[in-house]
């Protein structure tokens, strides 16, 4: 069984949330009606929290001083990839960040309406095309990335990751955090559709989640070791308390806030946001904890 | 022995670089360190060592030095019987020269058992130390109130200095006696005369091998590839074990034979073996005394059917391996220590010679009832030898004789406390860890307790040092001159100081030299232990003419070429030149009679297992450990981190015991608590755990086993052995 | 890869001494862990009579080796030989190669905070000694080989044993020679 792997649930929760924001606003600015303040505190969040996740992964590495190494094996290594992928990711972050710099110096003296509208481009053209490609680059590198994350997972020495469940769970992750907190980070600056979008896409990944893990978890009984790792989930209390805050808590309240005429209250969207939150930390922590190789089985 | 050896780190420049990448980026990984440490570096020198451990093996070592460190060692190539290899022990040296854990400097420990240990000068511990002698010597009229007790941690000739510094200072009270092999070697001794065996390389030669409750594969395990050659040539391998040894599950055919029967075993194959006439008569007439008289008991008093049910082996079995035995000739048989550790085990020892001389397997190449030998032994014993100081007293003996006061070393905790005329007051302890080793563990830190000064020599702050005042540190065999015997095989090597003695550590006779200037200082004349010499020069005083015959060298020093084998036939006794009084194999022995014995090798019963304490609790030779010396290295804790104790399922199943369960070994005397493992190694009335001294552990399976006497050894050890293996206890779940 | 050096491991000769185990960290005075080399006994369960039966492992230098797969730095590489060997100035200690290798046999050296694996004594090896394991064994149960179809092909070669890992992982260049049990009489 594995280790608590603090540095790795950082990194990839972490990670997973910021290129998850990304990815929403791109999907937000597909329409060309991105606020322009959610844009600026997306970028800005999604780069904190990307700085964090790189830098908490440093620590699991011995000798975080020659890091930059692990980049020196494309070839094969889908850790290599994962970095190139990451440093690239921010890369474009960067470029994201310049734009939201100069979007605020070409805004906020606007109509004090701060949606980007087609009108607005047709003044301005450049920026919100520049915008959109940038998000979308972003986003594409950042998913990437996850999916290298994942790869590096799948290993045919341990079977409950030698399957397609690390990319998609990792995908999961990346889009149920990105929407909710996107959602968090939008507040009243989305849109009552964008809202309904952003909370249907949470529901979404939700349910899709549970189906998927039912599904993988019959399929882990299929070699000693999936078994022991489905052992380990279903016998730790962690996986129950995960159970309940990012499965059943998020599918109830999602469907009252849904149901709800103004799509709920803020503050009961963060509770969810936190519950989620949570729940995917206990899920990854477990993901690593239940990691059980194919090994040696005799005697000492 | 010259030799180029390119470091381990860095040799990666060698390796052929992958070309299986998409993107090269070898700026990145390519390792400035690497081509600048692939230097072969000619520092490195050799020397030769023997590692002197109470071991049938005396393996010839090679070990290689740089800048006055050591760096490796191996097995010496010119060792024809370790053959260039080590065990694992062995190769765990490094980690015992270099242990964080070592004695460094001389200690002392106040109060005794505290654990309050503060560093002291040479010249502090000694002056202490002297002046103790000279106190116990003023008060008592002599130094028999000062014991010491000194066995088997390192078996150089040289250590025999450690006797010496006690010679050197007056009469002593002195631990007698040998706690491993005794009952066997009397055994022997009444049969050929001595214990003498043959070249274990012979074995080769053998066509049917048995192991009389002989592990090899843990305990000589350079005797291997012999019998594998033996067996390569179509012998066959029988070990009768009550344990299922890694030796026994190699064997052709194993026997777990119900444990102390050994003698009837060998009775009910000798009666077949009468039955079928396949008794080598010539040979037993000719070469021994009473052989008859010894038939004749056999054909009264021994059935097969008796056998059986005394050994628990099936009748047909023993036919098999009487008919195989007595016609495979010739057959070679090895009996193991482990096997005379009982109440009748010197007895076992002898039914069994006497089923090699009826079946004409003495004096054989390929054959012998192989126990041990002390024929290369016949060193000086120079640093050993004292005369005491002018106007010494001594003890008077019961032949009149004044000397030194010989006591029990297998009954050690009783017999110090027992002495009265006078009391032992001072224990000297060197090469030896009772509070680990000795029987009955409650008795000797009780004992320990009511001394009034511990001494103890050793390398590390084990059992026995937490019962001291004072702790010597002792140099390990690198850092001596010696010289070293084996009593397995014929080989005699030399051992060169490798390594200058670190820290502070002194040999024993560096200690001695100390105690006498010391001790003459303060009271000129009260030691007369020489206060000369350098360590090699001490070693040099060992060799005699007859050493240098028997290894065919004019001079010590061509021992440095390599070790050298003894120039005796392959095959013991093959002269015929017995050294009992008759000078012929005593079938009826006279001797054994005097002594209170049976004169024949008849079935004496074995210790009935008491009611209250219905298991058998074996402790035998630990695999990663010499006795408390080993197991205690980090490489070995690595490999063998907790003690354990093996138990048949069906016997844990009785007592709700499972595989990890703690289990507490408990009698009268004592108990221990180790983890269980479950195995049907063993029999469903036997638990073993093996015994060893673990760091930071207490473990000691010596709490439960009781000081009881085998049947044999005061005839040629002084004192009678220990019957280990008759250690009867309790479990249950902890 | 012109061919590819790999272990023999006589389980019928092996005594489970442990002496190739130490004799590796005598060779190269490795820290108590890693254990680049380790003995294992079977289970006596896996036999029809109870017995101790062993087998010794260090790295397989398999011909897909997954520790060199997963390395982000390449600090595996594979010779000419077959042999995989690791370059601790490279490893930066992420641990991948822990992960992926079957057999546990690359480890971490805590006090270096890098892992560490048996190299073959590829230093040996060149100067046409023996690794210091087979040197070191005594019942010469320990070879080492050229594994190839000719030696697949002779009888009694196994590819794996009761307890350890599917040799379909990676294809480690390891080969066995089973067991073999006597006769035994038993009192239970």
């Amino acid at each position: 069984m594995g280790d608590w792997e603090w540095p790795l649930i950082l990194f990839t929760v972490l990670g997973q949330i910021a290129i998850g924001i990304i990815l929403m606003l791109w999907w937000l600015a597909r329409n060309r009606n991105l606020n322009i303040q959610l844009f600026k505190r997306g970028v800005h969040v999604s780069g904190g929290l990307l700085l964090i996740a790189l830098l908490a992964s440093l620590f699991h590495l011995g000798h975080p001083e020659a890091a930059y190494r692990a980049l020196a094996h494309l070839g094969s290594s889908w850790l290599s990839r994962e970095i190139l992928f990451f440093l690239l990711t921010f890369l474009a972050w960067i470029y994201l960040f310049r734009l939201s710099r100069q979007q605020t110096s070409s805004h906020t003296l606007g109509s004090g309406a701060s949606i980007i509208t087609t009108a607005e481009t047709a003044a301005g053209g450049q920026p919100t095309s520049n915008l959109s490609l940038g998000l979308g680059i972003t986003s594409l590198l950042g998913l990437l990335g996850i999916a290298s994350s994942a790869m590096i997972y799948v290993l045919p020495r341990v079977p409950a990751w030698n399957n397609g469940g690390p990319v998609l769970f990792f995908l999961l992750t990346t889009g149920l955090l990105g929407a909710l907190c996107t959602l968090v980070l939008g507040g009243n600056l989305l849109q009552t559709a964008q809202k309904k979008l952003l909370l249907q896409v949470s529901l979404g990944c939700t349910i899709f989640s549970l189906i998927l893990s039912v599904i993988y978890g019959s399929m882990l009984s299929a070699s000693m070791e999936g078994a022991a790792s489905l052992n380990y989930h279903l016998s730790s209390p962690l996986f129950w308390v995960r159970a309940l805050v990012s499965w059943l808590a998020p599918l109830l309240l999602l469907v009252i806030i849904l149901k709800s005429p103004d799509l709920g209250k803020k503050n009961l969207i963060l509770t969810v946001t936190l519950l989620v939150g949570l729940g995917e930390i206990l899920g990854r922590a477990l993901f690593y904890l239940s990691a059980t190789g194919i090994q040696i089985t005799a005697l000492f | 022995m010259k030799l180029t050896r390119r470091k381990f780190l860095g040799g990666a420049a060698a390796v052929a670089a992958s070309s299986m990448t998409l993107f090269n980026f070898n700026l990145l990984t390519n390792s400035p360190s690497a081509s600048a440490a692939d230097q072969p570096s000619e520092a490195i020198k050799t020397f030769r060592n023997v590692c002197p451990r109470n071991c049938y093996d005396t393996c010839g070592m090679i070990t290689y030095v740089e800048d006055g460190v050591l760096k490796k060692v191996e097995g010496d190539p010119k060792h024809g019987y370790t053959n260039g290899k080590l065990c694992l022990k062995g190769y765990s040296y490094p980690r015992r020269v270099y242990s964080p854990d070592r004695i460094k400097y001389p200690m002392k420990q106040s109060p005794r058992g505290s654990g309050n240990w503060t560093r002291i000068s040479w010249d502090e511990a000694m002056d202490t130390i002297a002046k103790k002698i000279l106190d116990l010597k003023k008060r008592y009229g002599s130094t028999l109130p000062i014991c010491l007790d000194k066995y088997s941690g390192n078996f150089g000739i040289v250590h025999y200095g450690i006797e010496g510094t006690m010679s050197s200072i007056g009469y002593t009270t002195r631990a007698v006696g040998t706690p491993c092999w005794p009952a066997g070697i009397d055994a022997q001794t009444y049969d050929f005369g001595t214990l003498y065996s043959n070249d274990p390389e012979d074995m080769v030669n053998a066509k049917y091998i048995i192991l009389w409750g002989q592990n090899a594969a843990w305990t000589a395990i350079h005797s291997l590839p012999f019998i594998n050659e033996a067996r390569e040539r179509g012998a066959k391998l029988v070990v009768i074990d009550p344990i299922l040894t890694s030796t026994a599950s190699k064997a052709d055919l194993y026997i777990q034979i119900n444990p102390s029967t050994d003698g009837a075993l060998a009775l009910g194959m000798a009666r077949y073996i009468i039955d079928n006439n396949w008794v080598d008569w010539e040979y037993a007439r000719a070469n021994s005394l009473g052989f008859d008289e010894w038939v004749e008991y056999v054909k009264k008093s021994i059935t097969l059917d008796w056998a059986s049910e005394k050994t628990g082996v099936p009748k047909d079995i023993i036919m098999e391996i009487a008919r195989e035995y007595a016609t495979a000739k010739p057959a070679s048989m090895w009996v193991g220590y482990g096997m005379q550790r009982h109440t009748n085990g010197g007895q076992n020892v002898r039914i069994i010679d006497a089923l090699g001389v009826m079946t004409g397997n003495v004096g054989k190449s390929g054959g012998g009832v192989n126990y041990g030998h002390l024929e290369t032994w016949g060193f000086n014993y120079n640093a050993m030898v004292n005369a005491p100081p002018k106007g010494s007293k001594g003890f008077i003996g019961p032949d009149g004789k004044e000397g030194d006061r010989a006591i029990n070393m297998n009954n050690f905790a009783h017999d110090v406390s027992a002495q009265s005329d006078p009391p032992v007051k001072m224990l000297w302890l060197a090469c030896r860890n009772p509070g680990a080793q000795d029987p009955d563990t409650n008795a000797i830190e009780k004992m320990f307790s009511s001394m009034e000064f511990v001494v103890t020599v050793d390398s590390f702050f084990n059992k026995t040092v937490e019962m001291s005042d004072i702790v010597l540190p002792a140099t390990t065999h690198f850092e001596d001159w010696d010289v070293m015997a084996s009593y397995w095989h014929y080989w005699v090597g030399i051992n060169q100081r490798a390594i200058d003695p670190l820290y502070e550590c002194k040999s024993d006779v560096e200690i001695a030299i100390e105690l006498s200037e010391k001790m003459n200082a303060l009271e000129p004349g009260s030691c007369t232990f020489p206060t000369s010499g350098t360590p090699e020069e001490w070693l040099a005083k060992e060799f005699n003419p007859g050493i240098h015959q028997m290894l065919g060298i004019n001079d010590y020093k061509e021992l440095i070429d390599g070790p050298r084998k003894a120039k005796m036939p392959p095959a013991s006794w093959s002269d015929g030149n017995f050294r009992t009084p008759s000078k012929k194999i005593e079938i009826h022995s006279e001797l054994a009679e005097k002594n209170g014995l049976p004169a024949l090798p008849i079935w004496v019963d074995e210790m009935k297992t008491p009611e209250k304490y219905p298991i058998r609790f074996m402790t035998p030779h630990p695999q990663y450990a010499l006795h408390s010396q080993f197991q205690n290295l980090d490489w070995m804790m690595t490999t063998n981190p907790e003690p354990k104790v093996e138990i048949h399922p069906n016997l844990a199943a009785k007592y709700g015991i499972t595989e990890g369960t703690m289990v507490k070994i408990y009698n009268d005397l004592g108990s221990i608590t180790v983890k269980a493992h479950l195995t049907r190694t063993t029999s469903t009335n036997v638990i073993v755990a093996y015994e060893a001294w673990y760091k930071n552990s207490n473990f000691n399976v010596n709490y439960t086993l009781k000081a009881i006497p085998s049947d044999m050894g005061k005839q040629a050890t002084g004192n009678d052995g220990l019957a280990f293996h008759d250690n009867f206890v309790m479990i249950e779940k902890a | 890869m012109s061919k590819q050096l790999g272990f023999l491991h006589n389980s019928e000769k092996c005594v489970g001494c442990r002496g190739c185990e130490i004799a590796c960290k005598n060779e190269y005075q490795i820290e108590a862990t890693p254990q680049w080399r380790k003995v294992f006994q079977l289970h006596e369960d896996d036999f029809s009579l109870p017995t101790r039966m062993f087998f010794s492992m260090a790295c397989n230098h398999c011909a897909h080796p997954e520790c060199l797969r997963v390395c982000p730095v390449k600090a595996y590489t594979k010779r000419e030989d077959g042999i995989v060997i690791h370059d601790p100035n490279r490893c930066i200690g992420c641990r991948l190669c822990t992960m992926a290798c079957p057999y546990d046999r690359p480890q971490i050296n805590p006090a270096k905070k890098k892992v560490e694996k048996c190299n073959l004594c590829y230093q040996r090896i060149d100067q046409g000694e023996k690794p210091a394991c087979v040197t070191a064994c005594i019942p010469g149960a320990l070879e080492l080989v050229e594994i190839n179809d000719s030696l697949d092909q002779k009888t009694g070669i196994l590819k794996t044993l009761p307890g350890l890992p599917s040799p379909k992982i990676t294809s480690p260049s390891i080969r066995f020679i089973g067991p073999k049990q006597g006769k035994q009489i038993r009192r239970d």
